[in-house]
């Protein structure tokens, strides 16, 4: 039984959690009771970034590392903070995409902003899992509020179908993440970490391993890896643009640091047999997302395709097992926010009323058009795909070499390989940007304050933490070695 | 660490293209004119930096090192050597060069062209003086995308082909490069201490085994930019759709970086295996001098043409490299400024006529020389130096290369002659179709000969060829000490070997310590 004692260090533990939380109910009631003719609807998106900038706050404040609340089943450590200042990242820039983007394709979803706080508040309890259960309520409390989110383009029949293939399937993730849980369970007698760490030794291996295998499956689809990547596609594809944004980082990132701290503090006993099937779950999630985005001729399907092969690398440094591979991840989701946020940033920045303009096609000239947006878009391909001295370079370079290092150099080397076949699709668009005449007419687009000022944040992230990693860094590696 | 020169040489000219980039695009004299001066910046520092360069030492010199990311061990560190040291020069000097010669080639989006040659210029240049594996690597990647932009706005008709074909296989080679710099890192900090400097690196305890995969991992990724056969096929390609000053830059100084690489990197640091790569080695250049001379032939397209005989040339680069003694190398190193020189020429005179007719296809022209005595003139010049006729430059570097591999290999010697005969063919062949005889094409009577302004392009360039060719002592004397440290170097390794324990650690730099580690036993498996 867990003793609940509830100190000041249990309360600091809980508090950017309780900032994001409350405020995202406060917000939903102000939402409920305000009048849709009179009321600004701007002043619900101030009031959530609010909330986010102290969630971020609080985090960066208030972490010590070994501390938690709960009877030590939710941590505020280094490993938790980073993740939420990633996914508070995600959710205020994707908050700041919403409100230009939502006017324009006729969303009047009041309870938007509201739910991104959320979704947010469920990645951060992910982060800060240390209890299987607590794990379970994070994914739950994150996954419902972005089921709703898909489907908030209510008239879309793209967003209903994405809404609702992301629920059917999460529901049956759900039940296997349970049903592991229950199995882990039966054989250590807990839900902790902690515990089941110390009760593997004496539980039965093949019953571990299947509640091991379980896991796998439930978080697999949550990080969207191969074989259990085939809702990812259509739901990035369908749903509102600032909601996929929200979805391909931030819920991708609490899902990997969820798997990572699971793996690399309860399981490393058993790193030969889980790595073994990680290894072939990163090296078919990369190969596939590659080989596949490679055939899309929709923006935000190659982006989804793309942040399937992002998985993969991930994973790849899971399976290293070590804590600078769970450095690595993290510095990395941090990369992948800036770079993948500002790509999407700019797919919202081109659509007009009635035209998304997401096929490639729609690219052609840009550089002419609007030549600073082309050139952030440049950026932003560039870093994904890897080149220095861009944040995805360094990100990509830490993870081959916490992977190099644990002794899989022919992970490392399928991973650079598909790195370099991740170039073709990138540079495709380079290509339609700046080596293509533009198709139509030259059509001003003016995009909001708002979606410039997130470009904008995007950008020097990708430049800043290209040249100067080594802070962030050091501190993911720090995090990660505190939680042995 | 005082001036900071090569600092200073390496990052102006990206200042210069960001103030470039800052100018109004109308009229397109401003940013055309802006970037020539600019340009101009960086050639008189690197004149500076010659005259600073002590000839008789054969280690870094003007080193400047600044700690970049500690928790990585990665420095900012740069130097420069007898190998780098004139490819700087060429750099720095025909960047201008190109930027004078594209006044008229380049008509559309003047100012984004000349961001990307100054761009493409600072990316070259890192990578020469880039003395950190993390620096090396970020400037390798880093002068790929200016060239991928270059050729896919300015280039021909299959410009985007061209430009994502030449990606795909640099980022290949490249990455394969990242996985094998990371294991070497990682093996080498196994002692303690993790550094990317190639230096420190060179004294890493790798196994006969590591070794041979790891110089294969660099040597693929340098093979692919030389080019050797068979990884030579985006070259055709890059360089045709490539508009003048592209094709003037990859092959004067992007080509360079593969044989640059091997002297630099994969010859060094992985001595033994190295030199047991030399029947792969030697077979490929040959094949390439032979293959290249052999395609070249039969083109239509004198951009074709000359792009396929620099399949064939720098094939005679690697000979000299592989030749592994004094004559051999620093005839390939020579060599490589001396093809910068005459296939830079070529290129930049090829778009000379191009401008006029709008066509490179050879039976197009015919009988140029009573039209246009000037660009026929010139033309002359530079096609025999890249023939290699004596008193121009092609001649000392093909010279010294084939007299160093006929002391190696007699038979790699014999056979790249016969090389050396093609090329005069299909170069003399070349040139009697376009100015010789009588004018074929009506068309072709009413060519303008070179402006003021396209002469002051070329002759700098015609100038350099016949200094080489002259008085090629001052070249030789700078490069010649670096040779002999990599030689001693490649020897010492190879001659640990023949007291019987290929697995002793490489010998560092220093003949003292060598003793002090050769002791150390290492574990690994028998080659």
């Amino acid at each position: 039984m867990i003793e609940v004692v509830f100190t000041a260090a249990e309360a600091r533990a809980i508090t950017p959690l309780l900032i994001v939380a409350v405020v995202a109910m406060i917000s939903l009631v102000y939402e409920a009771f305000a009048d849709d003719a009179t009321t600004d609807p701007g002043r619900a998106v101030w009031l959530c970034l609010a909330g986010i900038g102290g969630g971020l706050v609080a985090s960066v404040v208030l972490w010590e590392n070994g501390q938690s609340a709960f009877g030590g089943t939710f941590a505020l450590d280094g490993v938790a903070a980073f993740t939420n200042v990633v996914c508070l990242l995600a959710a205020g820039l994707s908050l700041m995409m919403a409100p230009a983007y939502l006017a324009r394709i006729g969303v009047r979803a009041r309870e938007f902003y509201p739910l991104v706080l959320f979704a947010a508040a469920g990645m951060m309890v992910m982060g800060s899992a240390r209890d299987l259960i607590v794990l379970f309520l994070g994914i739950e409390i994150m996954s419902i509020a972005a089921y709703v989110l898909a489907g908030c383009h209510r008239t879309d029949r793209a967003s209903g179908e994405a809404a609702l293939k992301y629920f059917l399937l999460g529901a049956f993730a759900t039940g296997f993440l349970l049903y592991g849980i229950a199995i882990l369970f039966g054989a250590t007698g807990s839900t902790a970490y902690t515990a089941i760490a110390a009760a593997l030794p004496q539980a039965p291996p093949l019953v571990v391993l299947g509640g091991v295998a379980l896991l796998i499956v439930a978080l697999g689809f949550k990080v969207s890896a191969v074989p259990f990547h085939f809702w990812a596609p259509d739901v990035y594809q369908g749903a509102p643009t600032s909601v996929t944004a929200l979805m391909a980082v931030g819920i991708k990132a609490a899902a990997v640091v969820g798997f990572a701290r699971l793996f690399l503090t309860v399981f490393p006993s058993l790193h030969d047999e889980w790595a073994m099937l990680l290894w072939w779950l990163s090296v078919l999630t990369m190969t596939v997302g590659n080989v596949v985005a490679i055939a899309q001729n929709n923006v935000k399907r190659m982006l989804a395709y793309s942040s399937i092969a992002h998985a993969g690398y991930l994973l790849a440094a899971i399976v290293a097992g070590t804590p600078r591979g769970g450095g690595a991840v993290l510095f990395y989701l941090l990369a992948y926010a800036f770079m993948n946020l500002g790509a999407f940033a700019v797919v919202i920045s081109l659509g007009r009323r009635g035209e998304a303009n997401e096929q490639f096609s729609d690219y052609a000239g840009l550089a002419s058009r609007r030549p600073l947006i082309a050139a952030a878009m440049v950026l932003f391909m560039l870093s994904l795909t890897g080149i220095p001295p861009l944040v995805g370079f360094v990100g990509k370079l830490y993870l081959i070499e916490a992977i190099v290092q644990a002794g899989y150099v022919w992970l490392a080397v399928i991973m650079v390989l598909n790195s370099a076949i991740s170039a073709y699709y990138y540079l495709r668009l380079i290509i339609e940007m700046y080596m293509r005449d533009p198709a139509g007419e030259a059509v001003a687009m003016e995009p909001a304050p708002l979606l410039i000022v997130c470009l904008l944040v995007a950008t020097v992230g990708t430049i800043f933490f290209g040249i100067f990693p080594d802070a962030p860094l050091d501190f993911a590696r720090q995090s990660f070695l505190a939680l042995r | 660490m005082d001036f900071p020169l090569l600092s200073l040489i390496t990052w102006s000219p990206l200042a210069a293209a960001i103030v470039v980039s800052l100018l109004p695009k109308e009229p397109v004299s401003i940013p055309q004119r802006a970037a020539f001066g600019l340009a101009l910046i960086p050639f008189l520092l690197s004149l500076v930096m010659l005259a600073q360069f002590d000839g008789s030492v054969g280690t870094l010199q003007l080193t400047e090192t600044v700690p970049w990311m500690p928790s990585l061990g990665v420095y900012y560190s740069i130097g420069v050597d007898g190998f780098s040291l004139w490819l700087i020069l060429l750099t720095t000097f025909l960047t201008p060069v190109v930027i004078l010669a594209a006044w008229t080639d380049i008509q559309h989006r003047v100012k984004e062209f000349m961001f990307f040659m100054l761009l493409l210029e600072s990316g070259m240049l890192g990578a020469l003086v880039a003395t950190d594996l993390f620096l090396f690597f970020m400037f390798w990647e880093l002068m790929l995308f200016p060239m991928v932009f270059v050729i896919g706005i300015w280039g021909g008709p299959r410009r985007r082909y061209a430009a994502i074909k030449f990606v795909i296989y640099t980022m290949a080679g490249s990455a394969l490069m990242m996985v094998a710099m990371l294991y070497l890192v990682i093996t080498h900090a196994k002692t303690g201490q993790l550094s990317f400097d190639i230096i420190t690196l060179y004294d890493t305890n790798l196994t006969y085994t590591e070794q041979t995969l790891l110089f294969w991992a660099f040597a693929i990724a340098f093979m692919i930019k030389v080019p050797m056969i068979p990884f030579h096929t985006w070259l055709p390609d890059a360089h045709t759709e490539a508009p003048t000053g592209g094709s003037v830059d990859l092959a004067g100084i992007l080509l360079k970086m593969g044989a640059y690489g091997f002297l630099r990197f994969a010859l060094p640091m992985f001595p033994l295996a190295a030199q047991d790569a030399f029947p792969w080695i030697i077979g490929l250049s040959v094949a390439g001098i032979i293959y290249g001379a052999m395609v070249a032939f039969p083109q239509p397209d004198m951009k074709r043409l000359v792009a396929y005989s620099s399949v064939s040339h720098l094939g005679f680069v690697m000979l000299g490299i592989y030749a592994f003694n004094r004559v051999g190398m620093t005839g390939g190193v020579l060599q490589m400024v001396n093809h910068g020189l005459s296939t830079g020429g070529l290129f930049i005179l090829i778009g000379f006529i191009y401008d006029r007719r709008h066509t490179r296809q050879i039976s197009e022209y015919g009988g140029l020389w009573s039209v246009v005595p000037i660009f026929s003139s010139l033309f002359l010049v530079v096609t025999l130096s890249s023939i290699g006729l004596p008193g121009l430059n092609g001649f000392v570097g093909e010279f010294l290369i084939l007299m160093g591999a006929y002391r190696a290999h007699a038979w790699a010697a014999a056979i790249a002659t016969i090389g050396v005969i093609l090329g005069a063919g299909y170069m003399l062949t070349m040139y009697k179709h376009v100015v010789f005889g009588p004018v074929t094409k009506e068309v072709n009577k009413t060519l303008r000969d070179l402006t003021p302004r396209e002469i002051a392009a070329v002759v700098p360039v015609i100038v350099m060829i016949v200094w080489m060719g002259v008085y090629p002592k001052p070249f030789i004397d700078r490069i010649e000490p670096t040779v002999n440290v990599l030689l001693q170097r490649l020897e010492r390794a190879g001659a640990s070997r023949h007291m019987g324990d290929a697995q002793r650690p490489i010998a560092s730099r220093d003949g003292d310590e060598r003793l002090a580690t050769a002791s150390v036993p290492t574990p690994g498996e028998a080659p």
